[in-house]
C-alpha cells in the first residue's frame, strides 16, 4: 500500500449527484473498505464500455467487502443532461457522481477518460491507470482486493 | 522563458523534500505528445512535440502546485504563440472548514459557463487559466456559496493584457436552487486598429450578468440560465460592401427539462445565442480558441464515430438559436435504445439578408446496442445530418447520412476483437466515405488498433493509422503512424483547427504518485 512521499490522498472537492444535491467526496471514505472512483463523460465510448464491463463482473464480486465503485461524469453543461439520461438508464453498479465544473478531475490531475484509481480506507491512492483495454476490469477488481 | 523553466525546477527541488519531511502529500503527472511528420511536401514536415509536468502538494490545510509546459515546436494546429518552456500554472491554497484563498493561477467557472469557463483540455489547447487571487466561502451547511474572483486571463505560456474580476453566489432551497454572476472584463491596453475601424473608441470594459434557477423532483429537473452582455466590438457582415462595425450587446438563454427513472430517460434542450462572444484581445484576426473566456459548446450532439464527426458543427456565436433533445430506453438488460436530434437556426447576421434565419444545423440518430451473449455485443447507429457552410445566413445546405455497425467478441477474458464498418452517403462536399476499424485488447495491458478511411466520392484518398497502446498502473505509453485527415478536433463541443499530417506520433503518460 502506498503511503508517504507519492501517495495522495482523496482530494476534498464539492461534486453533485444525479438530483443535482451537492457532495463532498470525503463521504466516499467509510475507514472500513477500499473504493474505486473512475471518471467518465457520455461522449467517452471507451468509459461506456468499462462501465459495461464492470457491470458484467460485478455479480462475480467476491473480494469479503462490498464493491463500491463511483463513477464520476466531467460532462459539462453541454451534455451533463445526457450524462444523467444515460446513468439513469443503464445497470451500471455504480454510485454516479457529475463534477460538471471539473475541479474534481483538475485535482487528480486527469486529463484523458477514462481513468480509475483506488483508494483504501483512509482515501490514500493505491492505485491508477488510464485508458480501458477489454478485460482489464478483472485486474482492477484483484487490485481493489488487495487495497483491503 | 527559460527563467520561468527554471523556477519550475527549483520549486520542485523545494516541493520534494518538504514533503520528505512534512508527510505531506505530493502527487504528478508528466504527459508528453509528439508528433514526427515525415511528408517532406508538408508544411507541418519536422518533429512537434507539447509537454506538461503537472505538480501538487497538499498538507492538511495548505496546499501548492504548478505546472511546467515545454512546446519545441507547437504539434499541429495549436497555437504557434506557445512555442517555448514556461511555468504557466503555479499556486498556493489555503482551506478553512468552510471557505479556501488561492493565490495564483487557478481555473473557474461560473454557472453553465456562459459567463465565465476558465478551464484547461490539452486535446483542444485550450488553457486559460486566472492569475491572480480567488476566495470562496460556504454557509449554512453548503446551502449558499460564493466565489470571487480577479486576476489576468493566461494568454500562450504569458497572461494576457487583461484582467478579469468576477462574483458568483448560488443558493440552493430543497428542490429548488438559484444562483447569479457578474464578470468584468477590461482591456489594459486598447487596440488601436478597432477604434479605427470603430470611428469611436471601444470600451475599455465588457460586463456579463448571469441569473439562473433549477428545479429537481420525483425524476424530473428543469433548469435555466439568462445572461446579458454589455456592448462591445461587433462587427456587422456585409455581403455586397463587406465588413463594417459598431456597439452592441448580447444575450443568451439557456433551459433544460430532464426527466430519468431507471428504464427510460429524457432530455430537451434550448439555447438562444446573440452576440455572445466574450474574448480576450479584441483585434482583428487574434481571436483564438485559449482566450476565449466563456464557454459556448455546439447544441448537437458530439459524435464519436470517426465518419459521424466528420464534418461537426461549431457553435456559432454571433446569432443562433436552437433546440436539442435524446431519449435513452432500456426495455431489457440487454439491450439500451437511444433516439435523439437537434435543430439549430443561424440568426441571420449578413446584410442584405440580415433577420432572416435560415437552418444552420440539424441531425437525427438513433442507435441500438444488442448484448447477445457474454461475448457478443453489437451497436447500430445511424446519425442523418444536414449543415448550413454559412451558419444560416443562406439557405444552401450539405446533408449527409451515416451508418456504423459496431461489434465487439471476447474470445477470452486475455484476448477480445471489436471492429466498426462504417459508411457516409452524400452528394454533396466530398461525397462518399466508408472507414473500417479493428481493435484488439490483449492480456487486459495491451491494445492494438487498426483503422482506415476512405473517401471514394471525389478526392479517393486513404486516411489510415496503425496503433498500440500499453497500459500499466501510472503509466501509458500509445504509439502509432498514419495519415491524419485535415479537419476540426471535437471535444465537449469545442473544436479545434487540425492540418492534414502523415507520420508518427507518440503519447506518454506517467501518474508518479502509486
Amino acid at each position: 500500500m502506498a503511503t508517504g512521499l507519492f501517495a495522495q490522498k482523496l482530494p476534498d472537492v464539492k461534486v453533485e449527484d444525479a438530483s443535482g444535491k451537492t457532495v463532498g467526496t470525503l463521504s466516499m471514505i467509510d475507514g472500513e473498505n477500499p473504493f474505486i472512483v473512475t471518471f467518465w463523460a457520455s461522449w467517452c465510448k471507451p468509459c461506456q464500455m468499462e462501465l459495461a464491463a464492470l457491470e458484467e463482473v460485478a455479480p462475480d464480486w467476491n473480494g469479503g467487502f462490498p464493491l463500491r465503485i463511483f463513477a464520476v461524469s466531467i460532462d459539462d453543461s453541454r451534455s451533463i443532461a445526457d450524462a444523467k439520461a444515460l446513468a439513469a438508464a443503464s445497470d451500471w453498479p455504480v454510485t454516479v457522481l457529475f463534477d460538471n465544473k471539473q475541479r474534481l478531475a483538475q485535482a487528480f490531475g486527469v486529463s484523458s477518460i477514462p481513468q480509475v484509481f483506488i483508494f483504501d480506507k483512509d482515501g490514500n491512492q493505491v492505485y491508477t491507470h488510464v485508458g480501458y483495454v477489454p478485460g482489464s476490469e478483472r485486474k482492477l477488481l484483484k487490485r481493489l482486493k488487495k487495497a483491503k | 522563458m527559460i527563467s520561468r523553466w527554471k523556477a519550475a525546477v527549483a520549486a520542485l527541488a523545494l516541493l520534494l523534500p518538504v514533503a520528505a519531511r512534512s508527510q505531506g502529500h505530493l502527487d504528478g503527472s508528466l504527459e508528453s505528445n509528439t508528433i514526427f511528420d515525415d511528408d517532406k511536401e508538408s508544411a507541418w514536415y519536422g518533429f512537434h512535440s507539447n509537454n506538461y509536468l503537472k505538480l501538487d502538494y497538499q498538507n492538511g490545510r495548505f496546499g501548492a502546485g504548478l505546472q511546467g509546459e515545454w512546446y519545441p515546436s507547437p504539434l499541429p494546429g495549436y497555437d504557434l504563440a506557445l512555442k517555448g518552456i514556461g511555468l504557466p500554472i503555479k499556486y498556493v491554497r489555503w482551506k478553512g472548514d468552510t471557505w479556501s484563498i488561492t493565490g495564483g493561477d487557478f481555473y473557474e467557472q461560473f454557472g453553465s459557463g456562459l459567463v465565465l469557463r476558465s478551464w484547461e483540455d490539452r486535446n483542444l489547447g485550450i488553457a486559460n487559466s486566472i492569475g491572480g487571487i480567488r476566495f470562496t466561502s460556504s454557509f449554512l451547511d453548503d446551502a449558499l456559496s460564493v466565489t470571487v474572483l480577479s486576476g489576468v486571463p493566461r494568454q500562450g505560456l504569458g497572461y494576457a493584457k487583461s484582467l478579469v474580476s468576477g462574483a458568483d453566489v448560488n443558493l440552493s432551497l430543497g428542490a429548488f436552487a438559484f444562483g447569479a454572476s457578474v464578470v468584468d472584463r477590461t482591456e489594459w491596453a486598447q487596440e488601436e486598429d478597432m477604434s479605427l475601424l470603430l470611428g469611436d473608441a471601444a470600451p475599455a470594459n465588457v460586463l456579463m450578468y448571469s441569473g439562473r434557477a433549477r428545479w429537481a423532483a420525483n425524476g424530473f429537473q428543469a433548469d435555466a440560465e439568462y445572461v446579458l452582455r454589455s456592448r462591445d466590438f461587433t462587427a456587422v457582415h456585409n455581403a455586397n460592401t463587406g465588413d463594417s462595425y459598431t456597439l452592441d450587446g448580447g444575450q443568451a438563454f439557456l433551459g433544460n427539462l430532464l426527466y430519468f427513472n431507471n428504464k427510460f430517460s429524457a432530455r430537451l434542450s434550448y439555447r438562444y445565442l446573440y452576440n455572445m462572444d466574450f474574448a480576450l484581445r479584441r483585434t482583428l484576426g487574434t481571436k483564438v480558441l485559449s482566450n476565449t473566456l466563456n464557454y459556448l459548446p455546439a447544441l448537437c450532439k458530439q459524435q464519436t464515430y470517426m465518419l459521424a464527426c466528420l464534418n461537426p458543427y461549431e457553435t456559432y456565436s454571433e446569432g443562433e438559436s436552437g433546440f436539442a433533445g435524446e431519449v435513452y430506453y432500456h426495455p431489457v438488460k440487454a439491450l439500451t435504445l437511444r433516439v435523439g436530434g437537434s435543430w439549430i437556426d443561424g440568426l441571420g447576421r449578413v446584410l442584405p439578408l440580415r433577420d432572416k434565419n435560415h437552418l444552420a444545423y440539424r441531425d437525427i440518430y438513433a442507435s441500438a446496442d444488442y448484448r447477445w451473449s457474454k461475448k457478443l455485443k453489437t451497436t447500430l447507429y445511424v446519425s442523418i445530418q444536414e449543415s448550413s457552410p454559412t451558419h444560416g445566413n443562406r439557405k444552401a445546405t450539405n446533408a449527409q447520412n451515416v451508418f456504423v455497425l459496431d461489434g465487439t467478441y471476447k474470445f477470452s477474458p486475455d484476448f477480445t476483437m471489436r471492429g466498426e464498418l462504417q459508411y457516409l452517403y452524400s452528394q454533396e462536399l466530398t461525397k462518399d466515405w466508408m472507414a473500417a476499424l479493428l481493435e484488439f485488447g490483449i492480456a487486459q495491458d495491451w491494445s492494438v488498433s487498426l483503422s482506415d478511411m476512405y473517401n471514394h466520392g471525389s478526392t479517393k484518398e486513404h486516411y489510415w493509422s496503425v496503433n498500440a497502446a500499453y497500459t500499466a498502473p501510472g503509466f501509458r505509453i500509445m504509439a502509432g503512424y498514419g495519415h491524419n485527415r485535415e479537419g476540426m478536433v471535437c471535444s465537449g463541443g469545442v473544436c479545434r483547427y487540425q492540418p492534414e499530417y502523415k507520420g508518427a506520433f507518440i503519447k506518454l503518460q506517467w501518474f508518479f504518485n502509486t
